[in-house]
């Protein structure tokens, strides 16, 4: 599990499949990027903020209390806004992330 | 397999931080040629893929790197390098201040001053460290970074005397299944430190939810250990202290929001153990072999604003975490979060396992450098001990590039003193690399085998989990289960010849078993050696409960020719003194 790549929303640039510390990520027949071993994923996210469509989400697996959310990342001018997402696929938080702020904790 | 061969000055072995620190620096001789190998891309590659968010290695006002010094000794129980530490110590500041240069954004107070988090730990956003890295690296023409190229075995000839020199490596190309071999006058392993070892703490679907990185499969180790070369203290394992599930760091709790350990009654245990770290993990271990379990950094008590930004800290190094918090719909104000230690690693980077260096960072092997978590001897390296590591390493390869001859000449010429006799190869050249390219073809052109080398992974954690002190065993080890383990891995690494490959990324897995087994091989061995238990769950000996003066020594190992692993003993390094090798 780990990570989810929609086909949908893939647009085949390999992104994704060249950042991944773990070289996990492949093309299948039609170009699009796929993970054949999710359970190799380190959760790392890097795939996630590499993907320039959002076509990738990371969840927790239910072995780790994962409850059928995740986590998405979009890239902003300044850093990141990540969004936890619910079950149903709402949105529940965001966080603006900013590469030029470090937090306090 | 097609055959690429590059020449180039320095082959550096592992992208990661230690290893980009060290071509940068190099780099300031744009006349040489580097090479870096990585297996997979150095823009995240390595232990800092997702961040961190604290520099835990840094000498704040008041303080001085000989006090660094002094806390890493005695948290490790006096077995460190001190000369190691101190030269690293003296750079802590100054790598710093470059990665900030190079875009690192650190915490500031109102006056300009780095907000420090403890007496040695400095707050940043590193959310972005490696990219800064890697972005440094691609600015250095003279760097050729080749991604996706997994290094699986050094090439070394030998001298007259039976000394031996290191003239580059071979690996494959996971992506376009190349076999390479790479000539160099110098070679830097910065592999990082070994995971995977033991059994983890989750199973099957988050099985590489792991503090390390699934990643880091003691490469440098297995190969520095093939070519002869010395290594240290792999006893001195490093059990992690961690958010129970994602694994995810519990430092930003602990000393950011001074959440004090707890066990299941709310008791504070935190100091009843000691306060080493190998004590502090020791303490939530024994809190729940007595029932105590399970056991918390509570949270409870801090404010809403510290919770936010908790929330925050997580997302720039280990957002699992995050996610977990609502996922449950409990956030740490609601909830103590539950602690647990990890699984045991091999990695320089925290404890003084890895190569046996000099103060120069040479290898016992000639023309065999080492810098980062595979290098042992300085505990609590951490990010900048790593970044220091790796500029010191490189100015050293520098100095020594300076008494060899140019590139383009044959390995079997070089010499260092002119009247030396000219060096007789073992075999006939090319002999290596024929043997080590058959040998990746014999995997790829094998028939199915029904075995595979996750099988062969999960029997070795197993092994290691029930027989070498994992998890499983509250991490302790005695002589007679040791001796099992030690038989078991060997049988396992006479079924990695079983194992086939279809595809570059088959051959990888197979790589990586077979690195690990030989990193496994080494450790146990390690462990049977120190006949005290010096480190709580690092190295917890059922045999010999206690501390002993005979153990205030290195144990040292080195890899004979049939594949065994011989261990013998060093006098500590006394403080004050550069340790050279001798010849």
């Amino acid at each position: 599990m780990s990570i989810r790549i929609e086909k949908g929303k893939c647009r085949g640039c390999g992104a994704c499949l060249e950042v991944c510390p773990g070289n996990l990520i492949f093309r299948d027949g039609e170009g699009k990027a796929f993970i054949p071993k999710p359970y190799n994923c380190w959760a790392c996210v890097s795939c996630v903020k590499a993907c320039p469509f959002g076509a990738i989400s990371m969840e927790l697996e239910p072995e780790i209390d994962g409850r059928g959310g995740a986590l998405r990342v979009e890239k902003t001018a300044g850093g990141y806004d990540w969004k936890i997402i619910g079950r149903s696929g709402e949105i529940r938080r965001i966080f603006k992330m900013k590469t030029k702020e470090a937090n306090k904790y | 397999m097609e055959k690429k061969t590059i020449s180039c000055d320095v082959l550096i072995i592992g992208g990661g931080t230690a290893g980009c620190y060290a071509a940068t620096t190099i780099a300031k001789r744009p006349d040489l040629k580097v090479v870096i190998a990585e297996k997979a891309n150095i823009v995240r590659s390595g232990c800092l893929a997702a961040g961190v968010n604290a520099l835990n290695a840094y000498i704040t006002p008041g303080h001085v790197p000989q006090d660094y010094v002094d806390y890493a000794k005695k948290d490790a129980e006096g077995i460190v390098r001190e000369d190691l530490l101190l030269t690293l110590a003296g750079r802590f500041n100054e790598v710093t201040h470059d990665l900030e240069k190079k875009g690192l954004t650190i915490l500031k107070d109102e006056n300009g001053n780095y907000v420090s988090r403890g007496w040695r730990n400095i707050k940043i956003n590193g959310e972005n460290i490696k990219p800064l890295l890697a972005d440094s690296v691609s600015k250095c023409p003279s760097v050729e970074v080749i991604n996706h190229l997994n290094i699986t075995d050094l090439d070394f000839t030998e001298d007259a005397s039976g000394k031996t020199i290191v003239t580059g490596a071979f690996g494959f190309g996971v992506r376009d299944g190349k076999a390479y071999h790479i000539k160099a006058r110098a070679v830097l392993i910065s592999t990082g430190g070994a995971a995977g070892l033991y059994r983890p703490n989750n199973p099957g679907n988050a099985r590489h939810r792991t503090w390390y990185p699934p990643f880091n499969t003691g490469a440098g180790y297995a190969m520095g250990l093939m070519a002869g070369a010395e290594m240290t203290t792999f006893e001195m394992r490093f059990v992690a202290l961690r958010c129970k599930d994602t694994i995810a760091p519990t430092g930003t709790i602990a000393q950011g929001v001074h959440a004090k350990q707890v066990n299941n009654k709310g008791e504070v245990y935190e100091t009843k153990y000691g306060l080493t770290t190998s004590e502090r993990v020791y303490g939530t271990v024994e809190e729940n072999r007595k029932g105590h379990g399970p056991c918390y950094l509570d949270t409870t008590k801090i404010t809403e604003e510290a919770e936010e930004d908790l929330y925050r800290a997580y997302l720039n190094m280990a957002p699992s975490q995050t996610l977990r918090w609502f996922e449950s719909g409990k956030g740490p104000r609601d909830l103590p979060v539950e602690i647990e230690g990890t699984e045991p690693y091999v990695v320089g980077g925290h404890t003084a396992s890895g190569f046996w260096i000099d103060t120069a960072r040479r290898t016992t092997v000639e023309g065999l450098y080492a810098a980062g978590d595979v290098a042992g001897g300085a505990p609590q390296k951490y990010v900048t001990g790593a970044l220091a590591e790796g500029e010191i390493v490189a100015e050293t390869i520098l100095r020594d590039l300076e008494k060899l001859p140019p590139r383009g000449i044959d390995a079997a010429d070089r010499t260092y003193a002119p009247q030396k006799e000219k060096s007789q190869e073992i075999s006939s050249p090319g002999a290596r690399e024929a043997e080590i390219f058959g040998t990746y073809e014999k995997f790829l052109t094998k028939a199915d085998s029904h075995l595979t080398a996750e099988n062969l992974e999960d029997a070795m954690q197993k092994v290691m989990d029930e027989y070498a002190g994992g998890i499983k065993s509250d991490y302790r080890v005695n002589g007679a289960k040791l001796a099992l383990a030690d038989r078991k891995i060997s049988d396992l690494l006479e079924l990695v010849d079983l194992l086939a490959a279809k595809t570059p990324m088959d051959l990888l897995e197979i790589y990586e078993v077979r690195e690990r087994l030989i990193v496994c091989r080494a450790l146990i061995a390690h462990l049977g050696a120190r006949r005290e238990t010096r480190w709580h769950v690092f190295d917890e000996n059922e045999d010999y409960p206690g501390i002993s003066d005979e153990g205030l020594c290195y144990i040292e190992s080195v890899m004979d020719h049939d594949g065994r692993i011989r261990i013998f003993r060093r006098d500590l390094v006394k403080g004050g003194v550069s340790y050279e090798h001798s010849n």
